[in-house]
């Protein structure tokens, strides 16, 4: 047997609107995400393939869940649309599905199940067709092989339902229902496990904290003097909470810093945000006092050497640009060609703007041709490299609107430059791809990497200004 | 890079070889929109590498053949293709199958029409 697991970003739009910083592939319950529930539990129906189908992008699964070797399975991947209904999915993963039973999980639900039961055989002997279903997925068998049916049908299956999960509220009682009554029917991630109490690894807890059951506390938590954890808290990973807080009956989300003397019950919490699960409505905590998120600095942001090299050259340009600035900015301005424009732009992937003052000119006239070949529109914009705040080259600078932020929060790899990639490449890339072209130089981006490109701008630039000059004077 | 095409079901289906990078990207985008056909589908079993001028002639042949009412489809993209594919969000823009024959037979009922 062999496991489709069909995982649309649709179905997971609830946690989106609230954790927009939140990979819904990797969504939890009880600190285990719900796709390692799905992976159990087609392990234990006997599939020994399975293949996540998803529309979202699966880079942060597969460096968790890689090649499905930890769960002795061959997990693979595979890209489907947001528009892809089951036949089309099962059409594009025909060689997959081709001549073997097919356990599909499709949608965004909890599967209950029991760890000490056995399911294999009740797989074996299922008719195809649709074994259960919530409103938010469904469970079936899909069989292309003639099928037989099972001489011993008297009996029962063991016991497995689906819980819908359509908003955070669904998300927090799951979490808190599996803690308190179904923990024995999972296995759930711990390093120890005493009593009710499940523990992750390198957890410091002060002598004088008081820790309740049931309790789970995620990998590299700190619970500091008199905090009070529990009953019923699900703490994530990399958490700390501070002196004299309370947590009870709550879930807080990894990556979350809860401030000294905060009494935190039935609530959810991840980063600044703050979640009451009995009226879905959440509150965004401006006082990082009290809550916020635990930054963990990764790729250009941590990259310091990166960004002092990026430093460099663009203060070797400003040296070298310097005068050609002043001069044909003079020339320009003189004729009432040169413009200065302000706007506020995207800075990082966490919501941080910044106002930027370039500048725009006509480039028809010679002064305007030099200084497009020299690129002096971006030369107001080399200080704002020089001290750290955008990259020389990256992608490009999107201006601060909700429809911008929406495609920074989809695309992991945002890294606003003052020229993009795009502008290194040979031919003309129109505007809605020139991202795929940005992202996949971004994948691979070194310094050396990021100068060669720099040369190539430069040089494209110098190539174009040439071909329209010889185009005028024809 | 070597191009090889075949025909299956009245559907043109481009098998590149090798690499596709800045020196090839120019004859795969030639072949992917020349033609009388405006339904290709593009088998990337044997592509070892492509960059992102193969993907820049990929998606502005697929642009110009859809507004033609055109399509491209992708098959068997294995690990450091899928890979580029998915980092660049490129996979968004393109049907994408395991299997060479299932990417023709989804033009069937647009060719029916």
């Amino acid at each position: 047997m062999k496991t489709l697991l069909i995982i649309k970003a649709n179905t997971f739009a609830w946690l989106q609107a609230v954790f927009p910083d939140r990979t819904p592939l990797m969504a939890s319950v009880c600190n285990k995400p719900l796709m390692e529930y799905l992976l159990d539990f087609a392990i234990m129906c006997g599939s020994r393939h399975i293949r996540l189908a998803t529309d979202m992008s699966p880079a942060k699964v597969e460096a968790v869940f890689g090649d499905g070797g930890r769960w002795g399975v061959e997990l693979t991947y595979a890209l489907i649309r947001e528009s892809d209904d089951l036949a089309a999915v099962l059409l594009k993963n025909s060689r997959y599905c081709f001549g073997s039973r097919l356990l599909v999980m499709e949608g965004c639900f909890f599967l209950r199940y029991d760890k000490q039961r056995d399911y294999a055989s009740f797989m074996k002997t299922a008719a195809p067709g649709e074994l259960m279903s919530c409103a938010t997925g469904r469970i079936l068998i899909h069989d292309d092989t003639p099928f037989q049916p099972a001489l011993e049908a008297d009996e029962s299956p063991p016991p497995m339902a689906l819980t819908h999960l359509q908003s955070i509220g669904d998300l927090y009682r799951q979490s808190l229902r599996v803690l308190e009554h179904d923990a024995h029917q999972y296995v759930l991630p711990s390093y120890n496990t005493e009593g009710d109490v499940y523990l992750g690894r390198n957890v410091m807890i002060a002598r004088s904290a008081r820790i309740e059951p049931p309790v789970i506390i995620g990998d590299h938590v700190q619970i500091h003097k008199k905090a009070v954890v529990g009953p019923n808290a699900v703490i994530g990973r990399n958490v700390i909470i501070n002196a004299h807080s309370q947590v009870r009956r709550s879930v807080i989300l990894d990556k979350t810093y809860v401030g000294d003397h905060l009494v935190l019950d039935q609530k959810m919490v991840g980063g600044c945000q703050l979640v009451d699960p009995s009226k879905d409505t959440m509150v965004k905590l401006e006082d990082a006092h009290l809550l916020s998120s635990i930054q963990i600095l990764q790729g250009w942001e941590r990259n310091r050497f990166q960004r002092l090299g990026h430093g460099a050259l663009a203060a070797f340009l400003w040296v070298c640009l310097a005068i050609p600035y002043v001069v044909l900015s003079f020339a320009l301005k003189l004729r009432g060609q040169w413009r200065r424009k302000e706007e506020t732009y995207w800075a990082n992937r966490r919501g941080r703007t910044t106002r930027l003052a370039g500048v725009s000119f006509n480039s028809s006239g010679l002064c305007g041709r030099i200084a497009a070949r020299l690129a002096l529109d971006r030369y107001p914009l080399l200080g704002r490299v020089i001290l750290g705040d955008l990259a020389l080259i990256g992608t490009r600078l999107l201006t601060s609107t909700v429809a911008n932020r929406a495609i920074i929060e989809m695309d992991a790899s945002y890294r606003p430059g003052i020229f993009n990639y795009v502008e290194a490449e040979n031919w003309p890339v129109p505007e809605p791809d020139q991202d795929i072209i940005n992202n996949f130089h971004l994948a691979r981006q070194t310094l050396f990497y990021d100068l060669v490109m720099m040369a190539k701008v430069f040089l494209n630039k110098l190539n174009k200004e040439t071909a329209l000059c010889e185009s005028i004077s024809k | 890079m070597r191009i090889d095409q075949q025909v299956m079901n009245n559907i043109c289906v481009l098998i590149p070889r090798g690499r596709i990078d800045a020196v090839s990207a120019p004859i795969f985008q030639e072949q992917l929109t020349t033609g009388d056909d405006d339904n290709k589908v593009v088998d990337f079993s044997d592509v070892e590498f492509m960059d992102s001028s193969g993907l820049g002639a990929l998606v502005a042949s697929t642009r110009r053949l859809r507004a033609q009412h055109g399509d491209i489809k992708i098959a068997c993209l294995y690990d450091k293709v899928r890979r580029t594919f998915e980092l660049t969000h490129a996979d968004r823009l393109f049907d994408i199958y395991d299997d060479t024959e299932a990417a023709v037979r989804s033009f069937a009922p647009e060719k029916s029409e």
